[in-house]
């Protein structure tokens, strides 16, 4: 099989979580082939692949160029990283002008106003969401793909594998992402705006067991996305209200502040933009 | 270089076995010599745009998106902005856990660009395009990989017991940690670090033997201009409270300044031509930052074997090592050096005590430095109405060693490029002259 990597709008940390996987991956492309990957190889042009794990959304004509002919030379796709699936942070707030048009003229790819999630211009068959995804997550679904099977999908919430337990009582809402609270105890009950009741799971709830809150980047849950009833800031409310014992008008009016945040990775991802009761924080 | 190129150019892209995504171009002047050559960012995302009204204590956790490779020394930047901008003082044990999960990412960092970048122009250096990578390697030396892979795998998994995420992590938060380990999660890494202590000293030896059998190495022109080190009592050390220059020319003579006056040396310098924008610090031009700097500076105290590596490497090729190809050696050293650093912060005991102090936001402004494993980081942050974000800078390690990197890269380019005809053999001598320079472009254009 020919497998390929291409890191689009990114970080770059999905292909460096990638490669932290260290022998078993090595193994793996050894047995295979790599046919491009900038981080790996010094093969200068995409060619055709079995399968590509693609990162990054698209926010200039490159990478917009880039993903057009990934698709045109790829049996599979598999988009890794939340700025693949949703948009990620680049998706956060459009660029202003003076920086999308400056520039260009020495060739520099033209910067997009609006980064998108890669399904928006080319085909997907895989979606693995995080930011970065763990590891362990990437290379098995890479070798499920590779067997012709579709990787396992995380059905559940975030707040699912969290081991931290939920308490009754108002809620005194605090800045900070993570200090004071106890160990044993949610977050969310302790103020601190934890988004893991409305974030798909499957990082084992890596940053509650160290205290630090979801910020939602493996994006919205099944529950979420499972019907246009549902969104990430009002499920949010409605269980915070309810863990409160007030009522929601009350929790909405406090949490408001914190909308910009909700969105971090998932703004740019055309479900949510399409839910009408979605609170989708304006330019 | 000059400043006007008006004739034609050749284009290595994209540059490969980096983070991110750049070209290389070779200019030409009109009488058909090169002129020069230059490493252009092609790629940008606004972080600092993107950041503006956010609540500031909610700021790290997204600054830390800037970079794959450095994330934690970006969120640990913006957190220590914060501090500064709150007047707030970490709690000791979580200052040293901080540390600590600095020096398992520098081991991480280094030893993912020495195993996927840097080694296999070393290792295979004839080899062609197809095998000249980690799987080529892989192929002829199984076990030499298997142990650097491994490494990195303990640093990751050392890192992540004690801070959450490998990549980004969350446990950094402002005013210091957002939990402390429990003995056994210490344990448990201290053991992980332990367990390859044969490998890190093998893949010494491997990188050493390699060099030294690198022509290449001495041939590659000798840098000159400044470094700059973020140093802690004359050591180089991430959290650092100095800032250390010197020149290549006169190493002996160092000049040591407060971060907020390094800071306010800093002139930036936007190119058209690239979406990174270059930074001088003052009359230190051009400047270099990183792992090649900091084994330059040397290393003071309490890591033995460190120490030792950086003296025979001094003892073979010279008190001052300038050509960038030493920087693979840099990574090297500074990987075994941060294996000691981790486990002689880790073996002092548990953490116990409060993990973040209380921080109220009170100073408008804050800003700090940290030394990435790419080099110096500068994260400096306005407060507006509501404590929220209103402007946020960034400086990193890139912008600092883009002069050096593209002097290099000329010298390089007039040396190896006739005429118009670009063979496998003359690009890749370039992008090892980029490699040398450990660029992260996703972090330099953030």
């Amino acid at each position: 099989m020919y497998i390929g990597t291409i890191s689009l709008c990114s970080c770059g940390g999905c292909e460096r979580s990638l490669l932290m996987t260290g022998e078993p991956l090595v193994a793996l492309l050894s047995e295979n082939n790599i046919s491009f990957s900038g981080q790996l190889v010094d093969r200068h042009s995409i060619s055709p692949s079995d399968i590509v794990l693609a990162a990054g959304c698209v926010r200039n004509s490159e990478e917009m160029e880039l993903a057009r002919e990934v698709s045109r030379t790829s049996r599979k796709v598999i988009a890794v990283g939340s700025c693949a699936v949703f948009g990620g942070i680049p998706g956060m707030a459009a660029l202003p002008d003076e920086m999308t048009q400056a520039g260009t003229d020495e060739g520099l790819p033209e910067l997009l106003t609006e980064a998108v999630p890669l399904d928006s211009v080319m085909d997907i068959d895989y979606y693995i969401p995080g930011c970065p995804p763990p590891p362990a997550l990437i290379l098995d679904s890479l070798k499920s793909v590779l067997e012709g099977y579709p990787p396992t999908r995380s059905e559940v919430t975030v707040c699912a594998e969290c081991r931290r337990r939920a308490e009754r009582g108002e809620i005194e809402w605090r800045d900070h992402p993570g200090e004071g609270v106890a160990p044993d105890v949610c977050l969310l009950s302790g103020g601190h705006l934890c988004l893991g009741p409305v974030t798909r799971g499957g990082c084992h709830a890596a940053c509650t067991a160290h205290g630090s809150i979801c910020i939602g980047c493996r994006g919205p849950s099944d529950v979420v996305l499972s019907s246009q009833m549902h969104s990430m800031f009002s499920d949010l409310v409605r269980y915070a209200a309810s863990t409160a014992g007030v009522r929601d008008e009350k929790v909405e009016k406090k949490l408001q502040r914190y909308l910009k945040h909700m969105y971090l990775f998932a703004r740019r991802d055309p479900v949510t933009r399409r839910r009408p009761r979605e609170k989708v924080p304006a330019d | 270089m000059p400043d006007e190129f008006d004739a034609e150019k050749l284009r290595i892209y994209p540059v490969t076995r980096i983070d991110g995504r750049a070209d290389i171009e070779v200019l030409f002047a009109s009488d058909g010599k090169v002129s020069g050559a230059r490493f252009r960012g092609l790629e940008v995302r606004g972080l600092e745009h993107l950041v503006h009204g956010l609540p500031a204590l909610r700021a790290p956790q997204v600054v830390s998106r800037a970079c794959g490779a450095c994330g934690p020394f970006h969120q640990l930047a913006s957190c220590m902005a914060l501090e500064k901008a709150a007047d707030c003082v970490v709690p000791e044990q979580a200052a040293r856990l901080r540390e600590a999960v600095c020096w398992l990412n520098y081991g991480a960092d280094h030893l993912m660009n020495i195993t996927y970048h840097e080694l296999p122009d070393y290792a295979l250096p004839m080899s062609a395009v197809a095998v000249r990578n980690v799987t080529g390697m892989y192929m002829v030396q199984q076990e030499a990989i298997a142990g650097l892979t491994g490494a990195i795998c303990a640093f990751r998994d050392a890192a992540s017991a004690l801070a959450g995420m490998p990549v980004h992590p969350s446990a950094i938060v402002p005013g210091g940690v957002a939990s402390m380990p429990d003995e056994r999660a210490v344990e448990r890494a201290v053991e992980a670090l332990k367990s390859f202590e044969g490998d890190i000293r093998e893949a010494i030896r491997l990188s050493e033997m390699l060099m030294k059998r690198d022509a290449k190495v001495m041939d590659s022109f000798p840098m000159q201009g400044s470094m700059a080190v973020l140093t802690s009592g004359g050591d180089p050390s991430p959290i650092g409270d100095t800032v250390t220059m010197k020149a290549f020319a006169s190493p002996s003579d160092t000049v040591e300044m407060t971060p907020d006056d390094f800071y306010s040396s800093i002139v930036k310098e936007p190119v058209t031509w690239s979406y990174l924008v270059p930074v001088a610090a003052g009359d230190s031009r051009p400047l270099l930052v990183g792992p090649l700097a900091r084994l330059n500076t040397g290393f003071v105290v309490d890591t033995p074997l460190a120490r030792l590596e950086s003296d025979r490497v001094r003892e073979q090729w010279g008190e001052v090592l300038d050509r960038p190809l030493f920087n693979f050696m840099a990574l090297m050293i500074e990987a075994a050096r941060a294996w000691e650093k981790s486990i002689s912060l880790l073996s002092e005991g548990p953490f116990v005590g409060e993990g973040a102090a209380r921080i109220e936001l009170s100073g408008s402004t804050g800003m700090a430095i940290v030394d990435s494993p790419r080099g110096l980081l500068l994260h400096k942050l306005k407060l507006g109405k509501g404590s929220t974000i209103s402007s946020y800078e960034i400086i990193s390690p890139l912008q600092f060693n883009h002069d050096m990197l593209n002097e290099s890269l000329s010298k390089g380019a007039l040396e190896a490029v006739d005429g118009l005809d670009m063979d496998d053999a003359i690009s890749g001598r370039l992008e090892l002259l980029v490699r040398s320079f450990n660029p992260c472009v996703p972090c330099g254009t953030h």
